[in-house]
């Protein structure tokens, strides 16, 4: 046996199939029960979007079991929830659509395993491609902008003179690219920008990745105190949308080496401004935001609850959707979104104008742009058509009856039922 | 992809060296490639802006460090100050329980405009809104130099968050617009105790004012 059949084996083997479904039950225990300390977002990362496992907080899931213990982290190396998803992914191409045994009386099969795989495909695109983010409307209020709660940016826009056409543009610095520059014990991290666009280069150092800015009294003689406030770290928060992370920034002038020092905060209540070159420029840590490809203007906004509780019963917002001046009126309710122009807009959250202090309800829609948005839904079509028609075929054989017969009547009810929801849906 | 690269190596080292002190400087010099169209709708950056303000820290301060309110003002005999909070920049009780409250409010803007909340504080008290043109013939009183919207009314009050009306209450609150600020000055209480503390309520309005003009 050549040791390429030897791999096409493997990667088919039943065996595989088990350690991977194994692992993954694994993790998805551990994911449930660290998250508990980490919070959703970092468990999910280190889980199920990683390439590799390299430490498992044993401390932080007997404490989410209630057995109170101390600090305990397990070095491992183990595949990620990423690359268990990938090689289960091959495991069933290999196995249950190259390596089964193709006949007519396997179509069945053969249709479900190649829908698993592409149900796990369509998970990768999305993880890869998808954005989603926020977009909070009053009453009234029209908007087209939408930001993440997760990614943060630094952002720089000249503001004077303004851009010609009134077009403004910023440059973006993603948050991968500082957020390794937390202090690591008495040292701290720094890396330079540029761009040909700015007058001065910019380094950012000291990330504290969740922080409040304090005025500094001068009794502890600090020296990272910048125009009288210092970046004082707090703990992170499990919850990573609530972290307000901060970091020093200085503009170093190409020309003169003149700098400018500042601190940017997530929570800073406007950016900060550097003046160079007879230009203006703002630079700030905000969110990462998007635009979309038309505006969504908030009509109204009702919200009901359940009786006596906070559950809601009925979440419902009356927009208009505004692009090319053209004018579309849309209801967005729960669990039924609005999908246009490659966006979802689903109703997120709602709030009243008296929780708001103000005369107008407010409404948040997740928005999500997800080339694979519909793929899981078709796979789980196809996963259940393939297995309705493998399992009729095998009643049909044990109880004698024709298997085509049946094979054939599974194939037209089927097909009449998405017809007729086809002619009822346009 | 944003494309690191390593720009003048020998300045990067230098700057090294120079920053050896306490930091470790990344020794790439990293090109910013990935811009962004900013919104039509977005609003206009505020440029310029100190850092206090822009760190929340621009209330103006006691000998001790401790910020000061923005308003002064005068307590009325009987009354009793409370913790100041966002929504209650002034916050004082009255009654034999401090079941009677007064507060002042201060929201940017034009916060909803005056008719719309008088008409939620209306709405409050279980009484029907008023007509805009109603709302006009509201009377006037004198507050912070201006001339404010004064509005007494009866009901059973139900305040924010409160799950079941109080019987037989008064409000007496005024509105005012002032400075790119809307002020609400708010007394709920019992009828009859709101109505033994009418002169207090008189005198407290007109005891305040702006502590920058002050100064």
């Amino acid at each position: 046996m050549t040791v390429l059949q030897r791999l096409f084996n493997f990667l088919s083997s039943y065996a595989l199939a088990t350690a991977l479904l194994v692992l993954l039950f694994v993790y998805t225990l551990l994911g449930t029960l660290e998250q508990v300390e980490h919070g959703l977002y970092l468990s999910q990362l280190k889980y199920f979007e990683s390439v590799v496992i390299t430490q498992i907080d044993l401390g932080a899931c007997l404490r989410a079991l209630n057995f109170p213990t101390g600090d305990m982290k397990l070095p491992v190396l183990l595949p990620g929830g990423y690359t268990v998803m990938a090689l289960f992914c091959l495991n069933i191409i290999v196995g249950g659509v190259i390596r089964i045994r193709k006949k007519p009386r396997t179509i069945g099969v053969v249709i479900s395993h190649f829908s698993m795989a592409f149900m796990i495909l369509a998970g990768g695109v999305s993880m890869h491609t998808k954005i989603e983010g926020n977009l909070s409307l009053l009453e009234g209020q029209t908007d087209d902008q939408f930001v993440s709660v997760d990614s943060r940016v630094v952002e720089i826009e000249q503001v004077e003179p303004a851009a010609a056409g009134g077009k403004r543009k910023v440059l973006v610095i993603s948050d991968s690219q500082f957020s390794d520059l937390a202090p690591d014990g008495s040292s701290g991290k720094a890396r330079q920008f540029t761009s040909a666009e700015l007058p001065f280069d910019l380094t950012l150092q000291n990330y504290a990745p969740n922080a409040q800015i304090k005025r500094d009294d001068g009794a502890d003689g600090r020296r990272d105190v910048v125009d009288g406030y210092f970046i004082q770290a707090l703990p992170k928060d499990p919850e990573h949308g609530q972290n307000m992370p901060a970091l020093h920034a200085i503009a170093k002038n190409k020309k003169t080496g003149e700098t400018q020092q500042g601190i940017l905060w997530l929570r800073a209540a406007a950016p900060w401004t550097v003046k160079m070159e007879e230009k203006t420029y703002t630079i700030d840590l905000t969110r990462r935001s998007w635009v979309l490809p038309f505006a969504v203007k908030l009509e109204k906004a009702t919200r009901e609850f359940h009786p006596g509780t906070q559950r809601p019963r009925k979440f419902e917002s009356i927009v208009t959707k505004l692009q090319d001046g053209k004018e579309e009126r849309k209801e967005i309710k729960m669990n039924e979104p609005l999908r246009t122009n490659g966006f979802t807009l689903f109703q997120h959250q709602m709030m009243s104008g008296e929780d708001l202090k103000r005369t107008e309800n407010a409404s948040v829609f997740q928005v999500v742009s997800n080339p694979a948005d519909q793929w899981p839904l078709w796979s789980c079509i196809a996963v259940a058509f393939g297995l309705l028609l493998h399992f009729s075929m095998m009643l049909a054989r044990n109880v004698g009856w024709n298997e085509w017969l049946v094979a054939g009547i599974v194939v037209g009810v089927v097909s009449a039922y998405f017809i007729l929801a086809l002619v009822k849906m346009y | 992809m944003n494309q690191l690269s390593l720009r003048c190596p020998a300045a990067a080292l230098l700057l090294t060296v120079g920053l050896t002190s306490c930091d470790r400087f990344d020794q790439r010099v990293v090109e910013i490639t990935e811009t962004r169209e900013v919104s039509k709708h977005a609003s206009a950056p505020n440029v310029g802006v100190s850092s206090a303000t822009r760190f929340y820290d621009d209330a103006q301060r006691d000998e001790s460090g401790a910020p000061m309110n923005p308003f002064i003002w005068t307590t009325p005999t009987g009354w009793t100050e409370g913790q100041s909070n966002q929504m209650r920049v002034i916050n004082l009780t009255f009654g034999p329980n401090n079941e009677g409250e007064c507060y002042l409010t201060a929201m940017p803007g034009a916060s909803g405009g005056v008719e719309a909340n008088i008409n939620r504080w209306r709405g409050q008290l279980g009484l029907s809104p008023l007509p805009a043109a109603d709302v006009e013939k509201l009377p006037r009183k004198t507050f912070l130099g201006g001339e404010a919207y004064s509005v007494t009314a009866d009901g059973d009050y139900k305040n924010v968050g409160q799950e079941a009306p109080m019987k037989d209450y008064r409000l007496v609150g005024l509105i005012q617009q002032v400075s790119g600020l809307t002020l609400f000055v708010k007394m709920t209480g019992p009828k009859a105790l709101v109505e033994t503390n009418q002169a207090n309520f008189e005198s407290f309005v007109n005891s305040i004012n702006f502590r920058a003009r002050q100064q």
